[in-house]
């Protein structure tokens, strides 16, 4: 019997729910814990990343950007989708532990889908501040954050795409459904990491 | 210590003696650690003890108490050590007295620059390099500038380094307690000729101070009765040397190198790397890549006798 | 057995047979020849690459420095340009401190650790190929540099604004800036695999309190590295950026910051001094019970010390920039912290004599090194001190006084332990011994050399000779000094030249080691020697830190090693939790693969296209790398993980 037919009958077997709520509390592929590290890592590169912003911020004892606060508008409207793609994407989760029947395919997709207008809007608007990289360390600083934000979330997007496909192919069952779990933790924090630059570039100057 | 014109085992200034003792104190607890630790080592290994089979194992249980003794031995001399170091901290970070001078110290690769600073006239100003003239027993201010890259301001007899930082003015202080001339030099790798980025500080009781002091606020006109010989040089110099150096009152005003209007008052040329001779002098004019490979002063497209022009004029500079 | 209830759920203890270690080996040979190379992930052969190649750099490294004590022998020497020198102290501190000093721990522990936790691999073995892929890549790439005369030239350090465009105008900075990334995304994701290799792959029973203390050396440094390496990797991002595009982070005028560099490199580099010694005392920690037929003294003092250790040394960054105008507030904290971080050290110090002193020692080559090592980290290790006091460092700080310092810390707390580890496990990786009376001259050529040659740079230094100068003149008082350094550098490495032709003699002609020819007491010792592709035939259960002791510390029977588990129904290892170790689940492992070796190939071409702005080259080969990683982490090219309770195996 091989391993995706034995899958394929434990799945339509009555205890695969209890075993999916196992898999998600334990989560034991080696996998889930690796991508905890990972976060940890990426994180922390975010972190000393905001550190030198807010020490050249300090340093220059003004308030950047020095052309007064930044619209508001269309970075709200980011993060909004941005914060919907995760809440999809938790809804889905949440269908694996909770419900008889899983509804995986939708909810990833959603995610995709939002994060997908995310990611164009980002687009556009680094392509408008690119070109100003060099006009002063705000700049210089705007484009890194935004730039390097871009490169998580479309990574996520790639895993999301990813998970989707192999969802739909049937081939997320049984106690791979943890590989929903360890995409989901990547893209929460990239989720995070955004809400992060966006209190800090958007937010903070309206602050007095 | 005579022979050893950057060493930190001695003290010439204020500061630096303060700093000596506590230099000293962890130097002693440090050598003492190394010799009890290195006994302890070897007793362990030759001390006498019951003879084993090559398959024994030593079994029972360990005197662990030694190790807490140890380790409580230890935090209390790092303890008594931290105390010391902030007590000395808070000594030296600001002098006893009112600086009774300020200059201006700039690091460029590969020279310095100094300047002197006045408030209250300020046609006393003046600029100088690599040689800082300063008055014995008094508290000099100096604020570290940096023109291009990070340097590092050190003159061990007198006090402990300051890094020069780009966009950034450290101010430290710093006083002689006895006349003498003490060597000082760049300790932030700062590129090809870092090894040769000396200076010297030279103290000197009030008087001399201040002669020195006047002779330098003062510029270099060309005098109407200035022999021809000193005339070519002057217009030699202007041509291949006046585009970085400056001698006041002249036409050469470079800004890029050393101000070289009292040069022959200094014991050194480039920046401490050789001795102001007239023979080292004219090589240096005439190869500088030679000597300091990489310094920004170039080969100069300049003949024999144009060269000798120079340095004769050069030699009036004091 | 202590625990029978536990072990219901479990497939039951079987004895090794000869049917069984065919199948085993059946399944987790690596595929012969070229093939086998480039798709290897079996974790001793990842080891010994990761050592070789280490060394290798060891060696250029160590070539480069004696082509500068060659200049620096006497006053006014011209055998170097001040910009050879400049590249080659430069590249002596890179090649030693990242392309040798860590990769040779990762090495060690990499080849040792799936066998001190009686596992058939590393939890990510793919993973473990893909990091050496990448160290060898990066390192060659820095290398690059140096073979086409344009190597960074700025020190290990790289202070900015000397490596800003403007006074740095060549490509020296950019290789080192982009081969620092790059060997960053080595670190991160070989630390990560140590992590979770020590969460899911330890034998059951080897609860936290019974690992060898090397595990905690690496454990804590891997950690360290999962934290830190992105900030040194962000700050030569951030440089190139400023290099390559104009930006303003470092530069002075726009609000760049030049000091912000020494933070985020200094941040990332206090750190990584700690990462690159802790595992290293612990081979001192784990190697010195061996040659002192006793377990170690005060075990729990010892890892706890590694660990505060690593928790301390993330607070004592800006003790490297005491001499930077920082505030007075700043330097009291910094030196306090920094004077605390020598108590743990300490700690270890007194475990370790205790360990000789309780213990009956025997004087083999390995046991010189370990001893000797002790000395010599208490010499760096009261230098550290001293420098620790604020204004003690205003006046050591870049004199050669700190240069001793390093060299003590690096060489007496990595280098030496490392050839002491040599002659520890080389038995276990080769089947061989080395010779030990070559050995015991290597270590006194080499203990001499390296004191003859290092000490007196402390003397240098108070006497006022600074870092990085190369050349001094006759009226400085050092010709002396130096001199004899040079000398005692040369006796050195002919200490380790010694060391490389007792390996090179011992691997054809050295004397067959057997299973454990140091009569030791952990697990790896179990095992035959080299041990077999799948390390053991049946996974032991373990009940103490000493397993193979256990008959002579009155613990007799506390584990199983002879009967253990089979798991032989595919590549398998078994999963047990964090802490206590309690078996949960069958963990199936990957096979030989191209994928790493893809990985870091295509990751080389996205730097090379960086390094060159050849942007279709650096996006081609982005994209390779996606693709590679579908392909990796899609479902089903690996079976399923299977939960302990449903494993079937008899």
């Amino acid at each position: 019997m091989s391993d995706a037919v034995a899958l394929k009958m434990a799945e339509s077997d009555p205890a695969a729910i209890a075993a999916r709520r196992k898999q998600a509390i334990l989560g034991r592929v080696s996998g889930w814990y690796g991508v905890w590290f990972i976060i940890m890592t990426e994180g922390s590169l975010f972190a000393y990343l905001l550190f030198s912003y807010y020490y050249c911020l300090a340093q220059a004892g003004v308030k950047w950007p020095v052309s007064g606060p930044p619209p508001l508008t269309l970075a709200a409207m980011s993060t909004l989708l941005l914060v919907a793609s995760s809440a999809a994407l938790a809804w889905s989760q949440w269908s694996l532990v909770k419900e008889a029947k899983p509804r995986l395919v939708p909810g990833v997709g959603l995610a995709v889908i939002f994060g997908s207008l995310f990611l164009m809007l980002q687009a556009l608007d680094l392509a408008k501040k690119a070109p100003a990289i060099s006009a002063s360390t705000y700049d210089s600083f705007y484009v890194l954050l935004a730039g390097l934000d871009f490169l998580h979330v479309a990574a996520g997007i790639i895993a999301l795409v990813a998970l989707c496909a192999w969802a739909i192919d049937g081939r997320i069952i049984g106690i791979r459904t943890t590989y929903v779990s360890i995409i989901a933790a990547y893209w929460h924090f990239v989720v995070a990491v955004w809400l992060s630059i966006f209190a800090t570039m958007f937010l903070l100057p309206y602050a007095s | 210590m005579n022979g050893f014109p950057l060493n930190y085992v001695t003290s010439e200034g204020t500061k630096a003696a303060a700093i000596l003792p506590l230099t000293k104190g962890v130097t002693a607890i440090s050598l003492a650690v190394i010799l009890i630790v290195a006994a302890l080592i070897l007793a362990a290994i030759f001390r006498r003890r019951a003879v084993g089979g090559p398959h024994d194992l030593v079994q029972g249980t360990t005197p662990l108490h030694w190790i807490y003794i140890g380790t409580g031995v230890t935090v209390a001399i790092l303890l008594g050590v931290l105390v010391w170091t902030m007590a000395t901290v808070a000594a030296v970070v600001q002098p006893k007295d009112e600086p009774a001078l300020s200059l201006d110290i700039t690091g460029h690769q590969w020279w310095w620059e100094v300047r002197y600073l006045d408030q209250d006239h300020p046609s006393n100003i003046f600029n100088t390099a690599n040689e800082i003239h300063i008055p014995v027993g008094k508290p000099i201010r100096i604020n570290l500038h940096a023109a291009d890259v990070i340097h590092s301001f050190w003159v061990p007899a007198l006090s402990g380094k300051t890094d020069m930082i780009p966009g950034q003015v450290n101010t430290i202080w710093l006083q002689a307690d006895r006349p003498g001339a003490y060597r000082g030099q760049c300790t932030e790798y700062c590129g090809k000729q870092h090894a040769h980025m000396g200076f010297t500080v030279i103290a000197d009781e009030d008087q001399k101070f201040e002669a020195w002091r006047v002779a330098q606020v003062q510029g270099k006109t060309p005098q109407e009765d200035d022999p021809s010989a000193i005339a070519d040089g002057r217009q030699a110099f202007k041509t291949h040397c006046g585009a970085c150096h400056t001698v006041r009152g002249t036409a050469a005003g470079g800004i890029v190198g050393p101000d070289l209007t009292h040069v022959m008052s200094r014991s050194t040329i480039a920046a401490g790397t050789l001795p102001n001779a007239p023979g080292w002098f004219a090589g240096w004019i005439a190869d500088p890549q030679h000597i300091k490979p990489g310094a920004k002063m170039p080969v100069l497209d300049i003949s024999g006798p144009e060269l000798h022009a120079v340095t004769t004029y050069l030699a009036t500079l004091n | 057995m202590q625990s029978q209830d536990r072990l219901t759920a479990l497939p039951p203890l079987v004895a090794p047979s000869p049917e069984l270690a065919a199948r085993l080996q059946a399944l987790w040979e690596t595929a012969p020849g070229l093939r086998g190379f480039f798709m290897s992930v079996d974790h001793k052969e990842i080891g010994i690459r990761y050592i070789v190649t280490a060394f290798a750099f060891l060696i250029l490294g160590g070539c480069e420095a004696l082509l500068m004590r060659l200049q620096l022998a006497g006053p006014n020497m011209r055998l170097l340009t001040p910009e050879q020198y400049d590249e080659l102290f430069t590249m002596h501190g890179i090649s030693m401190i990242f392309l040798y000093a860590m990769p040779v721990l990762s090495g060690f522990s990499n080849y040792l650790w799936p066998l001190l936790f009686g596992a058939r691999d590393m939890a990510f073995p793919r993973v473990n190929a893909l990091s050496y892929w990448t160290f060898l890549f990066a390192g060659l790439f820095i290398y690059a540099a140096f073979i086409m005369g344009v190597a960074p030239n700025a020190g290990w350090f790289n202070y900015v604004p000397y490596t800003g465009k403007a006074a740095n105008p060549g490509i020296n900075i950019d290789f080192y800036a982009l081969g620092m990334i790059f060997l960053g995304i080595s670190t991160t994701v070989g630390s990560i695999n140590f992590v979770v290799t020590l969460m899911r792959t330890r034998a059951p029973g080897m609860s936290i309190n019974r690992m060898p203390v090397m595990v905690w050396g690496t454990l804590t440094a891997s950690l360290a590295n999962i934290l830190v390496v992105p900030s040194v990797s962000l700050a030569f991002l951030m440089l190139w950026l400023d290099r390559n595009f104009g930006t303003h982070f470092f530069t002075v005028g726009d609000g760049g910051q030049p000091v912000l560099w020494q933070h985020l490199f200094w941040m990332f580099g206090h750190p990584w001094v700690y990462a690159i010694v802790l595992p290293a005392m612990g081979f001192v920690s784990d190697g010195l019970p061996i040659f002192c037929r006793r377990p170690l003294v005060g075990y729990t003092l010892v890892a706890l010390s590694t660990v505060a250790t690593m928790a301390l040394g993330f607070g004592v960054w800006v003790h490297h920039m005491f001499a930077t105008g920082i505030s007075d507030v700043a330097l009291s904290f910094f030196s306090g912290a920094s004077l605390v971080i020598t108590v743990p050290s300490a700690i270890a110090v007194f475990c370790w004599i205790a360990t000789i002193w309780a213990g009956r020692p025997i004087a083999t080559a390995a046991f010189h090194f370990y001893a000797g090592m002790i000395a010599l980290f208490v010499i760096g290790g009261v230098s550290g001190f001293m420098t620790a006091s604020v204004p003690v460092d205003w006046q050591l700080t870049d004199t050669y006084f700190v240069v001793a310092h390093i060299h003590y810390v690096l060489i007496g707390i990595n280098v030496f332990p490392v050839i002491g580890a040599f002659y520890t496990w080389f038995p276990k990786m080769s089947g061989r011994m080395l010779d030990e009376r070559l050995g015991k001259w290597n270590f006194w050529l080499m203990f001499i050399g390296f004191n003859l040659g290092f000490f007196p740079m402390h003397i240098s230094g108070l006497l006022g000779m600074p870092r990085r100068i190369y050349t001094y003149s006759p009226d400085m008082g050092w010709s002396t000094l130096n001199l004899i350094t040079t000398l005692g550098s040369f006796l050195f490495a002919i200490g380790v030249l010694l060391f490389i032709v007792n390996v090179v003699v011992s691997l054809r002609r050295g004397a067959v080691a057997g299973p454990n020819p140091w009569d030791a007491g952990t697990l790896e010792w179990a095992t035959s020697s080299p041990p077999p592709p799948y390390n053991f035939t049946v996974i032991p259960e373990v009940g103490s830190r000493h397993p193979l002791w256990e008959d002579r510390l009155g613990d007799a029977g506390a584990s199983s090693v002879a009967r253990g588990f089979a798991f032989d129904e595919g590549r398998e290892t078994l999963g047990t939790s964090m802490l206590d170790s309690e078996p949960d689940s069958v963990l199936r492992m990957p096979g030989d693969s191209w994928l790493p070796f893809l990985l870091g190939l295509a990751t080389t071409f996205v730097f090379i296209g960086m390094l060159i702005h050849v942007w279709w080259l650096a996006g081609m080969a982005l994209i390779a790398c996606a693709v590679v990683l579908i392909f990796w982490l899609q479902p089903d090219s690996l079976p399923p993980l299977i939960p302990i309770e449903e494993a079937s195996h008899v």
